[in-house]
């Protein structure tokens, strides 16, 4: 299937008449390893009005095509372990913005839309950094999207969560 | 619901707070200008 240009996508904060139901997030074979479809059908409105998290809705020849969340993130950042800790070595702590619980609808998948996705989170962290303390864009997806979050989004690895086979990503704006 | 920390230890804290030691590249700048100017062309807050 061909490529989606950049040109082609349009990217807005969701809206309520904007209709991110009809999108179908699961797996090919029906399953949701990540649970975005659930979360996008059931409780991505609600997150997004209560501001626990802010939509985005992508769109391809006006269709809605896929939809993402923003929110505000910490990371943080302890060099010993819990029962190590020294009073020399500092916690630190890293703003962030997470990008979660991105939904490509089914039938647009392998067209590139997740690079879109990545690059405007990215666009978006690195501009509010310049007015809010921001040190870098988070993704948590799992394995065996790695190397295209790797390879094609420049993420680097965080941490693995080998209890439920995913990953966390960052990729720095500061 | 979407967790809003993320912990790290031991040696995933000490690659990590290593890889903000250093400044980023000319490449990492650039692309960042690229995203950040797709960011502002496209959504239409």
């Amino acid at each position: 299937m061909s490529k989606i240009l950049e040109e082609e996508l349009s990217c807005s904060p969701f809206e309520p008449n904007d209709d991110i139901l009809k999108l179908d997030c699961r797996e090919l074979d029906g399953s949701d390893p990540l649970g975005v479809h659930e979360f996008i059908h059931k409780y991505a409105v609600k997150s997004h009005n209560s501001r626990l998290s802010s939509i985005y809705v992508v769109r391809y020849k006006g269709m809605i095509v896929a939809c993402f969340t923003l929110s505000m993130f910490l990371i943080t950042s302890r060099r010993l372990t819990d029962g190590d800790q020294v009073k020399d070595i500092p916690i630190k702590q890293y703003p962030a913005i997470l990008l979660g619980q991105m939904c490509v609808d089914k039938q647009y998948r392998s067209r590139d839309i997740g690079k879109y996705i990545c690059k405007f989170s990215l666009g978006l962290a690195y501009n509010t950094s310049k007015r809010v303390a921001c040190a870098c864009l988070v993704l948590h997806t799992d394995e065996k999207r790695r190397d295209y979050y790797v390879n094609k989004c420049g993420f680097s690895r965080a941490k693995e969560e080998p209890n439920d086979k995913t990953i966390w990503l960052y990729r720095r704006v500061a | 619901m979407t967790e809003k920390e993320l912990v790290l230890e031991g040696k995933d804290a000490e690659k990590f707070e290593d890889d903000f030691t250093r400044d980023l590249s000319i490449e990492e700048k650039k692309e960042l200008d690229e995203a950040e100017e797709l960011y502002k062309k496209n959504c239409k807050l």
